[in-house]
């Protein structure tokens, strides 16, 4: 047998190395992206074609009958258009004061920082379920520690089914996984060098200034993920949403009854056979309805989501 | 007015810079726990001006541990899936991030991919996406059960046993295989972490232990994972707060379905969720008692 030069066997090697990983990889992403495509295919099937057995993946009859229903019941555009100012308002506001906090941790050395510190990993580490009875509770009967009550009535102010549970909770940092958003904001000023900050001191600026004039700008790329963050987090909140807004206008309200609303809507109108594969297509249709929007989102900043966060260090 | 020191200003200021937290803490956290602790060991009773309280000590977290008919099972349950998941989730994370370090082509629109689990495993699309595969509906197949099935694989599990390799870790490997689609769903934070922290050892390493005549197999154990070992801890710990918090989580959907009653449920519910948070903490600690053990620290 011809023996392979090094040259030639090293070439094999690192092909047979790039062939694996070829496999593995994309094998994994077609994982990840089938239920999207599953999902995106069914979204056209007629309900024929479901309890068809030669329709395994393509539907045979392309309809967007779904589609409309599912629009329709839905309130599609006016509660997307409510989804998308509610939440990108409450993600700019939670990163607005998530920088405060992470800033005052990475930047400042005060007595209890420490203790501090592990109350924020706390609350990230309490499930939401273990809090969300109290929580419900104070905001159906808010009061701020008895001031309110001097003007209003005794039993305080009833928030629930208005935005100001959310303002309220991202305000003061207890929004949506805010204890991760200020560990990340602290990773990334504390890699900034001091002397900068001692420069701005030297030139008269004092600690307000030199927070939005030298670091924020510093900040900005990592400010814009966080507020993507929170945004799509927001966006397809349901625990905390069907707490606070159950009656809202949101599009993860709808989506979490929408098979249900459409089908008790069906039985009103006369039907009597109902199907649970129907109901898991209309599911599907909506899910999709609500991933599109982000997904367009998202691949227009992912470049800015993907390499901002590698560069701000999650963790260290 | 007296005078401040530099420090004393300093701590001053820092104080006002994480005073939103501090107001925060006060006003809804820590309200928050205490009460679902006062919750979980009173009556609830409401009335017109609110509702008043009447204490009956230990009796609900009795009444759940010894009376309820399903809360242990889903506990075990959740225990359980977390224990196997863990270890798989940490692997995978770190597998692919080692993967995805490389360059190769296409490289950019895959970390795309990959990310997207991070944003459509949470929320209302990770509750609704459990019902939302038709196949589901109609067969009871999962999604990866259909994927093996219509890729024509072999059986696994067949092939292992005849290798004499027992059983136990047969059903291992088998639970592992069907559940990937999840594993690969719980991931995408971790390869984030896992993926920083390969790009943020020196090559120069590398490269020095080369010279010395070390093979891939040789830097992987000696240089990478050394390095990468502290967000061993991070993301173990980051994983075991997801998957005990997921909604796919047995005592999660059973405190879900408490949450659905009335409002004087409240009790039940919070002592539900006290003991769970008790036994999530327990977890916590030891497994990070185990991993600090083993993790490297460069300083």
């Amino acid at each position: 047998m011809k023996k392979l030069s090094y040259n030639s066997s090293a070439k094999l090697k690192s092909f047979l190395i790039a062939a694996f990983r070829y496999v593995i990889v994309f094998g994994i992403a077609f994982y990840i992206i089938y239920p999207l495509l599953l999902k995106s295919l069914y979204m056209f099937m007629a309900e024929e074609n479901i309890y068809d057995i030669t329709v395994v993946m393509i539907p045979k009859i392309f309809t967007t009958d779904n589609v409309k229903l599912v629009m329709e019941e839905m309130n599609y555009f006016k509660s997307l258009f409510n989804t998308l100012i509610f939440s990108i308002f409450l993600a700019a506001l939670q990163t607005v004061f998530c920088c405060f906090v992470g800033y005052g941790f990475a930047r400042f050395e005060f007595p209890l920082k420490k203790f501090w510190f592990a109350m924020v990993m706390l609350t990230l580490l309490i499930p939401p379920q273990v809090i969300i009875a109290p929580l419900y509770m104070k905001f159906r009967f808010f009061d701020f520690y008895g001031f309110l009550s001097v003007f209003l009535p005794k039993s305080g102010l009833n928030l629930i089914n208005t935005p100001w549970p959310f303002v309220i909770s991202a305000v003061t940092c207890m929004g949506l996984r805010n204890g991760l958003f200020i560990y990340i904001i602290r990773q990334f000023f504390r890699g900034i060098p001091k002397e900068l900050e001692e420069a701005a001191h030297i030139d008269g600026a004092n600690h307000a200034s030199t927070y939005f004039r030298i670091m924020l700008p510093n900040a900005k790329s990592l400010a814009i993920t966080i507020t993507l963050f929170g945004f799509v987090w927001q966006y397809i909140d349901i625990f905390y949403t069907s707490w606070y807004m159950p009656n809202a206008d949101l599009l993860s309200v709808k989506l979490n009854s929408l098979s249900i609303n459409i089908l008790s809507h069906m039985i009103a109108g006369g039907t009597s056979t109902i199907n649970d594969a129907y109901s898991n297509l209309l599911d599907a249709t909506g899910c999709m309805l609500v991933i599109f929007p982000i997904l367009i989102i998202y691949f227009i900043l992912q470049k800015q989501f993907t390499e901002s966060i590698e560069r701000s260090g999650i963790v260290g | 007015m007296k005078k401040l020191t530099e420090r004393g200003r300093r701590s001053l200021t820092g104080y006002a810079f994480i005073s939103p937290f501090i107001v925060g803490f006060f006003l809804i956290f820590s309200y928050a726990v205490l009460t679902s602790v006062l919750f979980a060991t009173s009556e609830i009773t409401i009335n017109k001006s609110g509702y008043a309280l009447s204490s009956v000590g230990i009796d609900y977290f009795k009444e759940i541990l010894l009376v309820h008919p399903t809360y242990n099972r889903s506990l075990v349950n959740s225990i359980r899936s977390t224990v196997v998941n863990v270890p798989l989730v940490v692997l995978f994370s770190f597998f692919m991030a080692i993967m995805l370090n490389q360059e190769f082509k296409g490289r950019s629109l895959i970390r795309v991919l990959f990310f997207t689990p991070v944003i459509l495993s949470t929320g209302v699309l990770q509750k609704i996406d459990n019902f939302a595969d038709i196949q589901n509906g109609l067969s009871g197949s999962s999604v990866s059960t259909t994927i093996t099935q219509s890729a024509g694989i072999f059986d696994l599990s067949t092939f292992l046993l005849s290798l004499d390799i027992a059983p136990q870790v047969v059903i291992y490997i088998n639970n592992a295989v069907e559940s990937i689609y999840e594993i690969i769903n719980m991931s995408g934070i971790q390869m984030l972490v896992f993926l920083m922290a390969l790009q943020s050892i020196s090559p120069s390493l590398y490269e020095a232990s080369s010279m010395e005549g070390a093979t891939t197999w040789d830097n992987m154990w000696k240089i990478t994972f050394p390095l990468v070992s502290p967000y061993l801890l991070t993301v173990s710990v980051y994983t075991i707060i997801d998957s005990f918090t997921s909604y796919n989580n047995p005592v999660m959907q059973e405190i879900q379905r408490v949450s659905q009653g009335s409002l004087l449920n409240y009790s039940q519910l919070s002592a539900m969720a006290l003991i769970y948070f008790a036994i999530m903490a327990l977890l916590l600690v030891i497994i990070t008692f185990i991993l600090s053990k083993t993790v490297f620290y460069q300083d």
